[in-house]
């Protein structure tokens, strides 16, 4: 009997003594997944628990399910599903109309500044989503909109004598008409990039079997590029699920809600957690469901499509004729839809002592005052001195995260790396709200609150990794996968241990995408708004938050305009810093 | 000059498999073999066949299932004692086949590279690692260029870069995989002697891995030849050449006729023996300890198969009358495809003998060129079998 035991023993202990042996061999491993469930999975496990739970967030009641129930008999849930499905489906085919004309312009016919109207197609990436609805606030809002009060001068003698009108921004159709100007950016790289990828010797054959241009387009061109049109139109669906900004900006005053702005204000301004899980538990579902069919089906079969030529061809053009300069005016009008106004009317409301009904006296009354207020504002000072402290360790740590990760996926070929490649993936699905909630849920959990983490800027940094995780991690997989694995070889053969491997041979080799990543992360959390205006509290207000405040809470139009047109030049000199630092370093490489 | 320990190195029933989605290959089946200090050993093998993933094992940049490699009585791997020394702990210098230069580092910061990373085992100082990477620049001849970036080297000097850095340590064995194979042809030639001459100099155990028959002819002391996953032969180039022990080994090497043994003679011990073949009955010579049976073949090398108009006064007894159905001029010889009794033979000749097609000869195959191996034509009608996949080019049998 005590033999028996001893040898069971001495067998757990060995095999205890081998997963010690087993860890200390893969330590790099063993952290990269720990801090990722950390981040990803404890959070949205959570998540999913406290929805069927009653009771508050510091302390959880019994199970229930209660918030679900709720859920399903309030008539704002369906009212919420479809704004949402409108609302997503017609940004999607309204953005991918615009960017596949402009990208049909630009790369397939002869329409004169192809290279200038490649900048201002491209130019839209630096504008904040909620500074171009403030924009088009200001330009379109019924009673004090500077297009509607010209449109009122104009339209004056033919009879048209109402205070408000013609025009207004704040309905579904607004919404969906700047959130599809603003995203179409993304997409015009996307379909830029399809149609390169097409051999102009199919249509070709088509022209040289005798059809017409408009004929091969529709027969030819047309089928040809349905995957990659249904890929790009799903990728921008995706998107707009997520997107939170103009359904704030624009959607709150309207009264059109979507899921987000739901969640948003559940969870924030009435402070049902449970109810606010619920959602966003639905939320995530409906989420993960349409990413994993995009990645599964409409990304892979758009593959397919593009691997029958691998290589990029440049095409023959087609002549326009006489619609070459009216193709570039299309261009213009986009620009101007885009940047220009959006721009323009910013920097005019900056000038402005305050904010009101355009007209001709007030050019008298411009001012750099507006400016003055805002360097001296603590407030602003701060929450501008939180912004850059969180991008800079959001995105450090992010990146710092995803090659590590990448690493350990791509070349140590652990056991297990598949299901750390998609954990590493599934924040691609999340939409930032729920995210934000998960975080907050979880770290006001009775379990963390000791912590006293909740409410700083640690957690708030967190979040932001989460959301980001899955994109750093996409593109250093990539990059990963460029470095030869016989370069790591030499050095392990060299006498070389995996932290100097890291250091001295893969940091190095893959520093240009790592800086790229670390600014496109740095950028994007600093001008994040959904997760950092759910978990803001006092003492961890952003920029962003600061400037939603100053245009919601304290309707500073002004001043928040002046802060808008400071953020914006200070992100493009910023993005355009970052480039030729990014230029230099591939060049040094080469 | 440097002055390495050359080590020696023991590979005993090495099995390898690489787990796919759907199956599990076994990619080593059981190799074992030794290599002496100062040799230059080389596998040899058509690709798929283990040879690279043997070295990688070797190198400890693979792990294997079973087996035992040691290193001058030093144990790296075992999986009997569950023993497994990194690579990082081998010691060993390593050539790649795309060279891994790091393409942000110097020629000097590649070739001090080592050094750095075996600072736990010794502290060089900056004047101990400036004399090692100039001595060992010397030996490869990139003295001067220690400051350059190394992707602004040529091929060659990057081949030779990465010779550089994997002797720096002064290893006891020298690992390079098919370290030629990047290089286009002429340069290939030269570093090939460049290489050998590298290796008497210094004296370092060197395994050698490619595909390239050529390669391994003309600078190894010993060819292990390697056929999926298992080593069929070991021995020195000439040996390997005109003793093939199977039909592998015959016609990956060299171009070779492959008659297939229809009727095995009554068993005999030893001495000249007549065998049934498609052109008829073949004299061989038989060793003592091996029996011919069905399914052997008799191998004979194009340059062995003479050729005369006139029937052999009082041949050898292996005579037999044919047509010229494919004279091929090839510069300095001629090869002709002889039809005998329905079978094709290969024959080289020198290029002064003039044939024409249709010419009657009488063909002769000596006794002690006629070698039985066991393994067939791997297809009906394949008798003259070439290396695989690969062009008959002039140098091929060179160095025989």
């Amino acid at each position: 009997m005590s033999v028996i035991q001893t040898a069971g023993s001495s067998r757990g202990s060995a095999n205890l003594l081998r997963l010690v042996a087993w860890i200390r061999e893969h330590w790099i491993s063993v952290a990269a997944a720990v801090v990722l469930a950390w981040i990803v999975v404890v959070p949205l496990v959570y998540l999913i628990i406290f929805s069927f739970r009653s009771g508050t967030a510091a302390a959880p009641g019994d199970w229930t399910l209660q918030n679900y129930a709720l859920v399903y008999t309030r008539s704002l849930t369906y009212e919420a599903l479809g704004n949402t499905l409108i609302y997503t489906v017609m940004v999607a085919t309204l953005s991918m109309v615009i960017a596949g004309a402009l990208a049909w312009l630009v790369e397939r016919t002869d329409m004169p500044y192809r290279g200038a109207a490649w900048v201002m197609i491209l130019l839209p990436i630096a504008m904040p989503g909620m500074l171009s609805s403030m924009a088009w606030i200001l330009l379109l809002a019924p009673r004090t909109g500077l297009i509607n009060v010209a449109l009122r001068a104009i339209l004056a003698p033919l009879g048209y004598d109402a205070a408000v009108g013609p025009i207004n921004i704040y309905t579904m159709e607004g919404m969906i008409f700047v959130e599809s100007v603003r995203g179409s950016t993304t997409l015009f790289l996307m379909m830029v990039a399809g149609f390169r990828l097409m051999d102009p010797a199919l249509e070709e054959a088509a022209a040289t079997s005798g059809a017409r241009t408009f004929y091969t387009l529709r027969r030819v061109a047309l089928p040809l590029m349905l995957p990659m049109l249904l890929a790009t139109w799903m990728y921008s669906f995706i998107g707009t699920l997520d997107d939170f900004e103009t359904p704030l900006l624009i959607g709150l005053p309207a009264q059109v809600y979507v899921l987000p702005t739901v969640i948003y204000f559940t969870a924030y301004l009435s402070s049902s957690w449970g109810l606010a899980s619920a959602y966003a538990t639905i939320f995530l579902l409906i989420a993960v469901i349409l990413v994993i069919i995009y990645h599964r089906v409409v990304l892979r079969r758009s593959e397919q499509f593009a691997t029958v030529s691998g290589k990029a061809f440049r095409p023959r053009r087609i002549e326009l004729g006489r619609l070459r300069w009216p193709a570039l005016g299309v261009v213009i009008v986009y620009f101007a839809m885009a940047v220009l106004l959006p721009l323009m009317i910013l920097i005019l409301a900056s000038l402005l002592p305050f904010y009101r009904v355009p007209s001709m006296e007030m050019f008298g009354q411009l001012t750099l005052a507006n400016y003055e207020t805002l360097f001296s504002n603590t407030r602003v000072l701060r929450s501008a001195q939180n912004s850059l402290w969180v991008s800079v360790w959001v995105a450090t740590g992010t990146m710092t995260l995803a090659f590590v990760l990448a690493w350990v996926i791509v070349r140590l070929r652990v056991p297990g790396r598949i299901i750390l490649d998609s954990i590493a993936f599934i924040p691609h699905a999340i939409p930032a709200v729920v995210v934000a909630v998960a975080m907050i849920m979880f770290y006001l959990s009775p379990g963390m609150r000791w912590t006293g983490l909740y409410g700083g800027l640690i957690v708030l940094s967190l979040a932001l990794v989460t959301r980001f995780i899955a994109f750093a991690s996409r593109t250093s997989n990539a990059a990963m996968t460029q470095i030869e694995a016989s370069l790591e070889e030499a050095a392990y053969v060299s006498g070389a241990r995996k932290p100097l491997v890291l250091a001295r041979i893969l940091f190095p080799l893959l520093l240009p995408a790592f800086v790229s990543g670390w600014i496109f992360v740095a950028a994007h959390a600093f001008r994040n708004l959904s997760v950092s205006l759910l978990m803001s509290t006092p003492q961890n207000e952003l920029i962003s938050v600061t400037l939603y405040d100053l245009w919601e809470r304290q309707a500073d139009f002004s001043m928040a305009s002046a802060l808008g047109v400071v953020l914006v030049v200070g992100l493009a000199v910023l993005t355009i810093l970052a480039r030729q630092l990014i230029a230099r370093g591939y060049s040094g490489n080469e | 000059m440097l002055s390495i320990r050359p080590g020696q190195l023991t590979v005993r029933n090495l099995v390898k498999s690489f787990a796919s989605s759907q199956e599990v290959v076994q990619v080593i089946k059981d190799v074992s073999f030794a290599i002496e200090p100062g040799q230059f050993f080389t596998l040899l093998g058509p690709s798929g066949c283990g040879k690279s993933t043997t070295l990688r094992c070797i190198a400890g940049l693979e792990r294997h299932e079973r087996g035992y490699i040691a290193v001058s009585g030093r144990v790296l791997a075992d999986s009997e004692t569950r023993e497994f020394v990194p690579a990082s702990e081998r010691g060993f210098g390593m050539v790649f086949q795309s060279y891994a230069i790091w393409p942000h580092m110097t020629v000097f910061q590649n070739v001090a590279f080592p050094l750095h990373a075996n600072r736990r085992n010794h502290r060089f100082s900056r004047k101990e690692i400036a004399n090692r990477v100039e001595e060992v620049l010397n030996v490869v001849r990139l003295d001067q260029l220690g400051d350059r970036m190394a992707t602004k080297l040529s091929g060659g000097q990057q081949q030779r870069l990465a010779v550089a850095r994997a002797l720096i340590t002064r290893p006891e064995l020298l690992l390079l995989d098919e370290p030629l194979s990047n290089l286009d042809a002429g340069l290939r030639d030269h570093m090939r002697g460049e290489l050998r001459a590298m290796q008497l100099r210094t004296g370092v155990t060197t395994l050698y891995v490619t595909h390239d028959q050529a390669e391994a002819f003309s600078m190894s002391d010993v060819i292990a030849i390697m056929d999926s996953g298992n080593l069929v032969q070991q021995g020195a180039p000439r040996e390997i050449y005109s003793r093939p022990s199977t039909a592998f080994v015959a016609t990956f090497v060299g171009r070779t006729n492959l008659l297939s043994i229809v009727r095995p003679p009554a068993p005999v011990r030893a001495g000249t023996v007549s065998v049934e073949t498609g052109i008829g009955p073949v004299l061989v010579n038989v060793d003592n300890n091996r029996q011919v049976g069905q399914g052997d073949s008799v191998v004979i090398r194009p340059e062995d198969v003479q050729i005369s108009t006139q029937a052999p006064a009082s041949g050898s007894g292996n005579v037999y009358p044919g047509r010229v159905s494919q004279p091929t001029f090839l510069g300095e010889n001629v090869e002709l495809e002889i039809e005998v009794r329905g079978e094709i033979l290969v024959s080289r000749q020198h290029s002064r003998f003039k044939f024409a097609q249709g010419d009657e000869v009488y063909v002769e195959l000596p006794v002690d060129r006629c070698i039985v191996v066991s393994g067939a034509a791997a297809g009906v009608g394949s008798h003259i079998r070439g290396a695989a996949a690969e062009p008959a080019s002039p140098d091929r049998n060179a160095a025989v």
